[in-house]
């Protein structure tokens, strides 16, 4: 009987021990250095995170960072404010658009009774910084672009449409309004970029073989809109991939058609610039294209980042040899529509290495999404390269993401993202995106597979891992 | 041995012995000079006679002893003579005073080899030739082949008994208590070499027997004084305990009588003992006068122990006093269903423990008296059972070793999970986290569910609804109000019969103690 103080001892002791675990185990979720956030309740849709969207937006309360995902055609597109001036609100879901799935797209096309499901909306997401004259309500707090591309049935079943545009406004949180194209082109709106070149800011909306160049206040103004037609070579395929970069003279708009001459295997990558030299008017064309042959496809993934710092966004590209790096001065010397494709890279090719480290095994998918950003805050882009199909820790198509940093004249990779228990089949790095946090710009990792965002605060760069300077444990922006 | 305290006649004698030796022939014969002097002028003849005889003068020796029997009449004279003549070879004279001493001895144990000697002396003489005519010397005649020494061993002595008051009966008997002379007092008998007893029987008087040793030729006179009684005193004995048992002289078992007491004692020192079960014993002398009663005060004190009697319901139940051995609690004389023993302890308080297997423990300070006997009786009651208490500690056990392993399950996940949260890879859907989460707060629940069995397993064991073992305490009795107390060590009674003379007030008496 003398013992059994010392027994309860022990259990309280045990206890505490255990209730100190239960609470880092049970706060570990608000500290830890990846942040990562699946569908909303009734998201049924899977694969969450095929396709994501972020941008920093002025608001009056600071710049907001807003961040949109969808599992691709056919969903809803989430949409989460991450931060607002100082304040971190992590994964503050704010709307979701289309949702729920079954409700009516737009009460303003009563013919149109293609529901959300079959419009194939969240297949392109685009956020844009403001969007004035959209109709009467102000939306200057950030707007978000969302791609229908299968939208245009109605009740009877006749094609009234071959896609469609939704236009969100995060501060009224409605949508308001909707454009469609009547024309040969179909699949409108399954991608989308925002080309801030020119003189007027333009937003490059894919469709089958064109390309629909409309102005951003033009957004819901049907007739406004330009269309870019590919060669007569090219097929479907092209506008499945749109990258716009900034340079002299206007910039440019890069289109992937990484299945071009369909079931040929072929892919073709082409360069669209104004080609009028009358600023008062404007003629896209494509001015530059190069056609690669064999399974790997040209383009799948596109991205626009000035790596040199010459003021021209380079275009990278995913390509058989791995991420091929097109000068980004080079294009915008491009100004005559051509017959030949003759566009070549630059000599730097990112290749995903033999032994990529972190467990991570690349696979034939590496690039098949491209971003770029200050992860480190060194003043230099890094180079994010998304590998769906990378074996991790052994599990198949797991995904990761490979940080490629300048090393001299070339690239060197650095780190991997990755899911500490990696999943097969997840998919990491399938959508990627960069996004400002705080003053930190932030990797946002798709992982369709398993259906969820991962944020990585800590990259894993000397300048971006746990205890860096300036950083604590985890990396999050404090 | 039991002793006949009070001889219901005592003999007081005063006894003077007269032999070879110088003695008072006035107190040897009662105060008359005339005796006395007749007795002194015969011993005077007899030593005289032995001496001459003892120089061959036998015919000399011989007139000696013929002076000392005109002295003093006595056949053991007579005899001497005829054996002085024999040695010096006068065979009629030796005949003559051999059949002097059968005439006067008729009743003498050796008459026969007396008379068979005379035949013999006169046989020698009649073979002897006869006396040759000339005158020339007689021819030596040997009547006896004994030496002068063997026959001086024959002599005998004259033995007077004297009483007061004259009359007595007086026997000799022999050491086969034959008698061989007898008379009445004053009276005197020839006796040989040897040793005898006198006794001395008188109606009045109480008999008196005295042994004697006899020497040849030698006068003896022994005077006996005749009393009806010893002489008593009165004797009271009082101690300050009612019922303590007086010994008078001797202390044995059965001589005892209760006090207070009175009664006649013979004069004189006697011993006392006193005492009482419980008590000291205490051992005085007193002397007794006949002129004043003599008192004998005692103060009985209790002995410094105790006993203390043991009684429980549980056989092989075992005790301890005072924390130290003890003993063991069995079935037996207590009754059925009854284990006792009975402990001998110093007097004072004892701390008295009864334990048994699958019982409570009982304990007690019991004050023990000196010279009593406290009975406790101890009821003992089982002890509830530990079952539920084992299990719940067991079930404690194995959930602690649960909670253990859960949270060493927690911990491979903690480490796992910080060390990437240290490589910065670790996500907030970690599935680790949740399962660390399930681990962790599996292993407080086992915890807590263990620290909770492991206090209900506490509050079986604490728990008792069962009553105490209960104990009573009798009165304590004094020993000697306990029937057949005895005394720690004392022998076993054995079975048997003895009788046992007692001392009463009005005499001696016998007892009958029948032991079972």
């Amino acid at each position: 009987m003398r013992r059994s103080p010392r027994v309860v001892f022990l259990a309280a002791a045990l206890v505490a021990a255990g209730c100190s675990f239960v609470t880092e185990f049970w706060t570990f979720d608000d500290d830890t250095p990846v942040v990562a956030f699946g569908r909303p309740e009734n998201y049924e849709r899977s694969p969450f995170g095929a396709v994501l969207a972020v941008r920093r937006v002025p608001t009056p309360e600071g710049d907001a960072t807003l961040v949109a995902v969808s599992a691709g055609p056919g969903s809803a597109a989430e949409t989460y404010r991450w931060s607002v001036g100082d304040r971190l609100e992590t994964d503050r879901h704010v709307a979701s658009i289309c949702s729920p799935i079954s409700a009516r797209v737009d009460e303003r096309d009563p013919t149109d009774e293609t529901t959300c499901d079959d419009s194939g909306t969240g297949a392109a997401l685009l956020w844009l910084a403001a969007a004035a004259g959209l109709g009467t309500d102000p939306c200057d707090e950030g707007v978000l672009v969302v791609g229908q591309p299968n939208a245009g049935r109605n009740a009877l079943g006749e094609t009234v449409s071959y896609g469609r545009i939704a236009v969100y406004c995060a501060a009224t949180d409605r949508t308001v309004g909707t454009y469609r194209q009547r024309s040969a082109t179909e699949h409108l709106g399954r991608a989308l970029a925002d080309w801030p070149g020119g003189d007027r800011p333009l937003v490059a909306i894919g469709a089958d073989n064109a390309v629909w160049l409309a102005p951003v206040d033009r957004l819901i103004a049907p007739g406004d809109w330009t269309p870019v037609w590919a060669s007569p070579r090219a097929d479907p395929a092209f506008g499945s991939a749109l990258a716009a970069g900034r340079a002299a003279g206007g910039g440019w708009l890069a289109v992937g058609a990484s299945h071009l001459v369909a079931r040929s295997g072929d892919s073709w990558l082409a360069i669209v610039r104004d080609t009028n030299p009358d600023p008062a008017t404007a003629a896209y064309e494509v001015v530059a294209c190069r056609e690669d042959a064999g399974p790997t496809p040209l383009g799948g993934g596109l991205a626009a980042a000035d790596l040199d710092g010459d003021g021209n966004d380079e275009l990278l590209a995913q390509g058989a040899a791995g991420i091929l790096v097109f000068d980004g001065a080079g294009l915008a010397a491009r100004g005559t529509a051509v017959a030949t494709c003759d566009l070549e890279p630059g000599p730097a090719v990112l290749s995903c290495p033999a032994d990529a480290g972190d467990d991570v095994e690349c696979s034939a998918e590496f690039g098949a999404a491209i971003a770029a950003g200050d992860l480190d805050a060194d003043g230099a882009s890094e180079l994010l390269v998304g590998d769906p199909g990378a074996t991790v820790a052994g599990a198949a198509r797991a995904g990761a993401v490979h940080v490629f940093v300048r090393d001299g004249t070339g690239w060197r990779r650095a780190a991997a993202l990755r899911d500490a228990v990696p999943e097969a089949g997840a998919r990491l790095g399938a959508a990627l995106a960069v996004g400002p946090v705080r003053g930190r710009s932030e990797p946002f990792v798709g992982s369709p597979g398993s259906g969820e965002v991962f944020v990585f605060y800590c990259s894993g760069l000397p300048g971006d891992a746990p205890n860096a300077p300036g950083l604590g444990e985890t990396c999050r922006p404090e | 041995m039991q002793r006949i305290a009070f001889p219901g006649l005592a003999l007081l004698p005063l006894l003077a012995a007269l032999s070879a030796a110088p003695a008072r022939s006035d107190e040897a014969s009662g105060g008359d000079p005339a005796v006395a002097a007749a007795i002194e002028a015969a011993r005077q003849h007899a030593r005289e006679g032995e001496r001459l005889y003892g120089q061959g003068a036998y015919a000399e020796a011989a007139q000696e002893f013929l002076l000392a029997n005109q002295s003093r009449p006595s056949s053991a004279f007579v005899f001497n003579v005829g054996l002085c003549f024999l040695q010096a070879g006068d065979g009629p004279s030796a005949v003559r005073y051999l059949r002097r001493y059968v005439e006067m001895e008729p009743n003498a144990p050796d008459r026969a080899a007396v008379e068979e000697r005379v035949h013999e002396i006169e046989a020698a003489m009649q073979a002897a030739p006869p006396p040759p005519p000339d005158g020339a010397p007689p021819a030596t005649i040997v009547i006896t082949r004994e030496t002068a020494e063997e026959t001086r061993r024959q002599f005998k002595s004259s033995v007077n008994v004297e009483t007061e008051p004259a009359g007595a009966s007086v026997f000799v008997e022999d050491r086969s208590g034959a008698v061989v002379a007898q008379g009445v007092s004053p009276m005197t008998a020839s006796l040989s070499e040897g040793e005898y007893v006198l006794r001395i029987e008188h109606a009045d008087f109480a008999t008196e027997r005295r042994p004697i040793v006899v020497e040849p030729n030698v006068v003896y006179v022994y005077v006996f004084r005749l009393g009806q009684d010893e002489f008593y005193g009165m004797l009271r004995v009082v101690a300050n305990v009612a019922g303590a048992r007086i010994f008078v002289d001797v202390h044995e078992r059965g001589a005892a009588t209760p006090t207070p007491w009175q009664g006649p004692v013979p004069v004189g020192e006697h011993r006392v003992w006193v005492e009482l079960e419980g008590y000291e014993t205490v051992e005085r002398t007193v002397t007794v006068e006949t002129s004043r009663p003599a008192e004998l005060r005692v103060e009985l004190e209790r002995v410094d122990w105790g006993e203390l009697e043991l009684l429980t319901n549980v056989d092989g139940a075992t005790y301890a006093i005072d924390d130290g051995p003890g003993g063991t609690l069995a079935f037996g004389r207590w009754g059925e269903g009854v284990a006792g023993a009975i402990a001998t302890l110093p007097a004072g308080r004892h701390r008295v423990t009864v334990t048994a297997e699958g019982m409570k423990d009982y304990s007690e300070t019991v004050e023990i008296g000196r010279g009593q006997r406290t009975k406790l009786l101890v009821r003992l009651n089982p002890e509830p059972s530990r079952v539920s208490a084992w299990v719940s500690f067991g079930v404690a056990a194995a959930l602690f070793a649960a909670g253990g392993a859960f949270g060493g399950v927690a911990l491979d996940i903690h480490d796992d999970v910080e060390a990437d949260r240290a490589a910065g890879r670790l996500d907030n859907n970690d599935p680790r986290l949740f399962d660390g989460l399930l681990w962790s707060v599996g292993a407080d629940v086992a915890f807590v569910a263990g620290a909770a069995l492991a206090g209900l397993g506490l509050y079986y064991a604490l728990r008792d609804p069962l009553p105490d073992s209960e104990g009573r305490r009798e009165e304590p009795r004094d020993f000697s109000t306990i029937e057949g107390w005895a005394p720690p060590g004392a022998p076993p009674d054995e079975p048997g019969a003895e009788v046992i003379p007692t001392l009463g007030p009005t005499g001696l008496g016998f007892g009958l103690e029948v032991r079972f």
